[in-house]
C-alpha cells in the first residue's frame, strides 16, 4: 500500500507530521543518557557490589553471588538500628498527621483571602534552608535551650537529661521539616469535599463528630495516604535530620548506610544495606498505590 | 493578483487514502478543485473530510494516493513549504504575540522587509475590519474578531489555496451567517479558491460553487448544491443534504442516462428520473421532499393518512401522516395566518416529475 | 466549607503556627546577638555576618554552591524540555517507561541514589568533586523539571504548532517562535525551583564533594556537628535568604501565570458573547 512517492523516513502508522526519526531520538537522548549513566548503571552497580565480598586488609572485592551481606543485616546490632530507624519514621508521620490534620482542616474553611495567606504561612518554612531547619532545633533541645528549659520548668524532664541526641529530638526535627508536605495534600482533599454532603449529614441527624467521622475522615482519605507517603517515603531514608539531632548515639538507616560507604569502606555490605532499603520503599509505594486509587475512587 | 494558473485544477487529489493502525480514516479520494471556486467538502463526524483537509495542507502523510497543488505534486512536502494556508477550528491564534504580530507571523518567516509587513497587514486587518486593534491581545477579541484574525492571517500570504476547517463552529448562529456572508463575499473579491470543511450542509450550499459529500472515508457525491440536491446519487447524500420521504421501488427498465421507468408499488408505474449508476431490474428507493408535497391538491401521485403531528415552524408547517403500511410520511407546506382555521390535509400529493429513485 | 471556626482548631493551628516560626526566628534572633555564648540576649551586633562575609572558606564555598546550583539547573532544564516534547509524540508505553522513571528519581531515598554514584565513581577512581555533584543533582532535579515542564506542555494543544508550520515555519523555527514562548514560564519556575533544590542540597553534595569540593550547606551541617559558633548563625541566615527568595521568585512566577490567563489558541466563551451583545 506505499506509494512511491511517500517519505520512507515518516511512519505513517503514527500521528507524526513532517518530523523525521532522527529529531526523536535527539529529543529523547539527553535524558536517557542521564538517567542510563548516572541513575539506572549505579544503582545496577550497586546491586552487583550487594553480593559481593570484601576483603579487609586489601579492601579489594571479589564478586561472588554471596547472601552474607544481606544475612549481617539481620544481625542484631543492625536489626535493631534499622528498626527504630522505621519506628522513627512511622512515629514522625503519625506525628505529622496529628499535627497537620487540624491545621489543614482549618484552612480549608477558610475562605479567599485569608485562605491564601495561611497556606502561604504553612509554605514558607518550607522554603527555608533544610540544614537550618534542623539547625534550629539543635538550639532548642540542647541543655540551655528554651525547649528543654520550658519542659524542665514543667517539670517533664530531670536536669540531668537531655532532649537533644536522642530519638525524641530526631523525631521533632522530621516532623518539625516535613509538616508543610502533610498539610498541603491534606488541604487539597479537605477543600474538595462538598459543603453539601456535610448539609446533608446534618440534616440526617449527625453532630460535629459523627459528620467527621462518617463523611470528612473517609473523604478525606486520599490526602491522607498522599501525606504519608509524602512524609514517611523520605524520612526513612533520612540522613541530616538524626546526624544533627541525633548526634552519634541515635542514627537513623540513612546514617547506617553512609557510613558503610565513607567510613568503613565495606562497599558490598553498604550496597546491601543500600538495596534493602530502596526495596522497602519501593514495596511500601507498591502497597499504598493501589491503596491510594481505591481511596480517590470512593471520592 | 500574482499568477493565478487559469485552467488548471488547483488541488487535485488521487486515491488518497490515509489510515491510522486498522482504521481507514479516508479510502481512497479522487477530486479535482477549479481554480478560484469555492468548494466545500461536507459530511457528518468522523468520516474523514477533516482529514482530507489536513493531508491538503500538509499536516497529514497520506498512507498512499498523491495531492496535487496547481499540478505540482505536494504529497511528501512538508507543511511549512506548501502554498495553503489553514484557517482553523479554534482560530488557533498565537496566545503570546498581538494581532499585528500574529497576522504578520508567515510574513516573517518570509523574511519579509519591515515597510512591507507593516502595509500588507495593515491593509489585510482592514479588509476583514480589523483596523485598530493591531496591538490587542487575542484573548481580549471576541470569537468573530479572533476569526477574522485567523483570516487574515492566512489570507495575507497569498497562497494558492484557503483551507478551512469548520472555522464557524465556535460561534453562535447568528455571527455564523454574518460570518458565511463575510467569507462568500471575500472569497469573491479575492478570487482564491477556498476548500471548505463543514458538517452544516446549508452552511456549505449558501456559500459554495461546488460541494462534495463524504461517507464513512469516502466521496459520495460531487457537483453544484442544486444538483446534489434534487439529484442525489445515493440515499445517503439524500438524506445529508435534507429530508426525504421514501417509497420501495423497483426499476423496470432504463430509458436514458437518469431516466427510468420505475414500479412504486400501490403508487403505479412512471417514468421518473434517478441515479446514474441504477440498471434495469435494480430494487431502488423513490424519494420526495416534503417541500414538493402539496397538501390535499391533484397532482399525479398521491398518498393518504391519519394526521399524526402538526409542527408550526415559522415559516412553514410540517404535516406528518401516518400512511399505514408506507410508515410516516411528512409534508412541508407555506404557513398563513389564517387563525388555525384551516384543517391539517389528509392526503399529500405530488408530480412524479419531484420524486427520484436512488439505490436502494 | 466556610462557618466559623470552633475555638479549639483555630488556637491549635495558631499554636502550630508558633511551633513553625519560633525555631527559625531564634536562629535569626541569634545571628545578631552579641552574646557569644547565646546564654540570653547580649545586644544587637552584625559581627557575626562580617566575620561570615570574610571568611574565605564561606565565600568559596557559596560560589562553589552557586557553580553547582547553576549548572544542574542549566543541564536539568535542557533534559526537561527535550523530554517533555518527546513525550508528546512518544507511544503509551514508551511514555510510561519515562514516567516510571521519572517517578522513581524523586521517590527513591537521595543517600541510595547518591551513594551509587558515590560507588561507580570510588571504583573506576573517577575523582569526586563539583562535577560529580552535577551529575547527582540533575538526577532528581531533572526529574521535578521534567514534571514541571509535561504540566505546562499538556496543556499546550498541539494546533499552535500545526498553525506555525502552516504558516512557514520550519520544525526548529515553530520551536523557537512559538513552542518556547508559551513554555517559558514553566521553564523559569522549574529553573527556580531546581536552583533552591541545588542550593539547598546536602546529602548528595556531602557525598560526592570529596575533599576538593565543598558547598555551603556542607560547610554549615560541618560546623553544626562540630561545635556551634555563633558565626554558624549568621551563615545559616545567609543561605535561608538564599533559599527564600529562589522559592518566593517560584510561587510568585507560578501565580502571576494564572492570573495573567494564558490562552492556548481555544476560544475565551466568555468575551464571545462580551462583544456579540453588541
Amino acid at each position: 500500500m506505499v506509494s512511491a512517492s511517500r517519505s520512507p523516513a515518516v511512519d505513517p502508522a503514527t500521528d507524526a507530521p513532517g518530523r523525521r526519526r532522527s529529531w526523536r531520538v535527539a529529543l529523547l537522548a539527553p535524558g536517557l543518557l542521564w538517567t542510563l549513566i548516572f541513575f539506572v548503571v549505579p544503582l545496577v552497580v550497586m546491586v552487583v557490589y550487594s553480593f559481593g565480598q570484601i576483603d579487609i586488609i586489601t579492601f579489594q572485592t571479589t564478586f561472588g553471588w554471596t547472601l552474607d551481606n544481606y544475612r549481617r543485616l539481620a544481625n542484631d546490632i543492625y536489626l535493631h538500628t534499622i528498626l527504630r530507624s522505621l519506628e522513627m519514621s512511622i512515629g514522625a508521620t503519625i506525628g505529622c498527621l496529628l499535627v497537620g490534620y487540624p491545621v489543614a482542616y482549618t484552612i480549608a474553611r477558610q475562605k479567599g483571602r485569608t485562605q491564601t495567606l495561611l497556606l502561604l504561612g504553612v509554605m514558607v518554612p518550607f522554603w527555608t534552608s533544610f540544614v537550618v531547619r534542623t539547625y534550629a532545633w539543635v538550639n532548642l533541645l540542647s541543655n540551655d535551650g528554651l525547649v528543654t528549659r520550658a519542659l524542665r520548668g514543667l517539670g517533664l524532664e530531670s536536669d540531668s537529661s537531655q532532649l537533644i541526641y536522642t530519638p525524641t529530638a530526631v523525631t521533632i526535627g522530621i516532623v518539625y521539616t516535613y509538616l508543610p508536605l502533610m498539610v498541603l495534600p491534606l488541604y487539597v482533599a479537605l477543600e474538595r469535599i462538598d459543603p453539601q454532603l456535610l448539609q446533608a449529614a446534618s440534616d440526617l441527624g449527625a453532630g460535629w463528630f459523627g459528620r467527621f467521622r462518617r463523611v470528612v475522615l473517609p473523604l478525606s482519605m486520599p490526602g491522607v495516604i498522599a501525606g504519608c507517603i509524602l512524609v514517611g517515603v523520605p524520612a526513612t531514608g533520612e540522613y541530616v535530620i538524626p546526624a544533627i539531632l541525633g548526634g552519634d548515639k541515635t542514627l537513623m538507616y540513612g546514617n547506617v548506610v553512609a557510613n558503610q560507604f565513607l567510613k568503613v569502606g565495606d562497599y558490598p555490605f553498604g550496597s546491601a544495606l543500600a538495596v534493602s532499603l530502596m526495596l522497602l520503599v519501593t514495596g511500601f509505594l507498591l502497597i499504598t498505590r493501589g491503596r491510594l486509587a481505591r481511596a480517590e475512587e470512593i471520592t | 493578483m500574482s499568477d493565478r494558473r487559469n485552467g488548471r485544477q488547483a488541488v487535485t487529489l488521487r486515491a488518497l487514502s490515509r489510515r491510522f493502525g486498522e482504521f481507514e480514516a479516508v479510502k481512497g479520494i479522487d477530486l479535482d478543485i477549479r481554480d478560484g471556486e469555492f468548494f466545500s467538502l461536507i459530511g457528518p463526524s468522523g468520516c474523514g473530510k477533516t482529514t482530507t483537509l489536513r493531508m491538503i495542507a500538509g499536516l497529514e502523510i497520506p498512507t498512499s494516493g498523491r495531492v496535487l497543488v496547481h499540478d505540482r505534486d505536494m504529497t511528501t512536502v512538508p507543511a511549512h513549504r506548501r502554498p495553503v494556508n489553514t484557517v482553523f477550528q479554534q482560530f488557533a491564534l498565537f496566545p503570546h504575540l498581538n494581532v499585528f504580530e500574529n497576522v504578520a507571523f508567515g510574513l516573517r518567516e518570509r523574511r519579509v522587509g519591515k515597510h512591507e509587513v507593516r502595509t500588507r497587514v495593515g491593509q489585510m486587518l482592514e479588509q476583514v475590519g480589523l483596523a485598530g486593534r493591531e496591538r490587542a491581545r487575542p484573548r481580549e477579541l471576541s470569537g468573530g474578531q479572533q476569526q477574522r484574525v485567523a483570516l487574515a492571517r492566512s489570507l495575507v500570504l497569498e497562497p494558492e489555496v484557503l483551507l478551512l476547517d469548520e472555522p464557524l463552529g465556535a460561534l453562535d448562529l447568528k455571527l455564523r451567517r454574518q460570518m458565511q456572508a463575510v467569507l462568500k463575499t471575500l472569497q469573491r473579491d479575492i478570487g482564491i479558491t477556498f476548500v471548505y470543511v463543514t458538517h452544516d450542509q446549508e452552511e456549505a450550499f449558501s456559500m459554495s460553487d461546488r460541494v462534495g459529500i463524504m461517507n464513512a472515508g469516502r466521496l459520495e457525491q460531487l457537483g453544484l448544491p442544486r444538483e446534489v440536491y434534487h439529484r442525489p446519487q445515493t440515499l445517503f447524500v439524500a438524506d445529508f443534504v435534507g429530508a426525504s420521504n421514501r417509497f420501495a421501488a423497483t426499476v423496470m427498465e432504463r430509458l436514458g442516462e437518469g431516466r427510468f421507468r420505475a414500479d412504486l408499488g400501490p403508487l403505479g408505474i412512471t417514468e421518473i428520473g434517478g441515479a446514474d449508476t441504477l440498471e434495469t431490474g435494480a430494487a431502488a428507493i423513490a424519494i420526495v421532499r416534503p417541500e414538493a408535497m402539496e397538501a390535499d391538491g391533484d397532482q399525479q401521485l398521491g398518498i393518504s393518512g391519519e394526521v399524526v403531528d402538526v409542527a408550526y415552524l415559522g415559516a412553514q408547517v410540517q404535516y406528518t401522516l401516518d400512511a399505514g403500511e408506507h410508515g410516516r410520511v411528512i409534508g412541508l407546506a407555506p404557513s398563513e395566518d389564517d387563525g388555525g382555521a384551516s384543517e391539517a390535509p389528509r392526503r399529500l400529493t405530488w408530480p412524479a416529475s419531484r420524486m427520484w429513485l436512488v439505490p436502494g | 466549607m466556610s462557618h466559623r471556626l470552633p475555638a479549639p482548631s483555630a488556637v491549635f493551628t495558631a499554636l502550630v503556627f508558633v511551633f513553625l516560626y519560633l525555631p527559625i526566628g531564634i536562629v535569626v534572633l541569634n545571628s545578631f546577638n552579641a552574646d557569644e555564648a547565646l546564654l540570653g540576649w547580649g545586644g544587637f551586633t552584625t559581627q557575626w555576618y562580617s566575620q561570615a562575609f570574610s571568611n574565605s572558606r564561606v565565600r568559596d564555598d557559596f560560589v562553589t554552591s552557586l557553580q553547582v546550583a547553576l549548572a544542574s539547573t542549566a543541564i536539568s532544564l535542557v533534559i526537561a524540555v527535550t523530554a517533555g516534547l518527546w513525550m508528546r509524540r512518544a507511544s503509551t508505553r514508551a511514555r510510561r517507561a519515562l514516567d516510571a522513571t521519572t517517578y522513581m528519581r524523586i521517590v527513591l531515598p537521595e543517600v541510595v541514589v547518591a551513594l551509587a554514584l558515590f560507588l561507580v565513581l570510588r571504583r573506576y577512581e573517577i575523582p569526586l568533586g563539583v562535577p560529580a555533584i552535577v551529575a547527582g543533582h540533575v538526577i532528581f532535579n531533572s526529574a521535578y523539571a521534567t514534571l514541571i515542564i509535561q504540566a505546562r506542555l499538556a496543556t499546550m494543544t498541539d494546533v499552535l504548532e500545526e498553525a506555525a508550520a502552516d504558516l512557514g515555519a520550519s520544525p526548529v523555527r515553530t520551536f523557537r517562535r512559538v513552542t518556547l514562548p508559551l513554555l517559558m514560564p514553566a521553564v523559569i519556575v522549574a529553573a527556580l525551583l531546581t536552583l533552591s533544590f541545588s542550593f539547598d542540597d546536602v546529602v548528595t553534595s556531602l557525598f560526592l564533594g570529596g575533599p576538593n569540593a565543598e558547598t555551603l550547606p556542607v560547610l554549615l551541617l560541618g560546623l553544626i556537628r562540630l561545635h556551634v559558633t555563633p558565626e554558624v548563625n549568621a551563615i545559616a541566615v545567609g543561605v535561608t535568604a538564599i533559599t527564600m527568595v529562589t522559592f518566593g521568585l517560584a510561587a510568585a512566577v507560578m501565580s502571576i501565570r494564572d492570573a495573567a490567563g494564558v490562552r492556548t489558541g481555544q476560544v475565551d466563551p466568555a468575551t464571545l458573547e462580551a462583544e456579540e451583545a453588541k
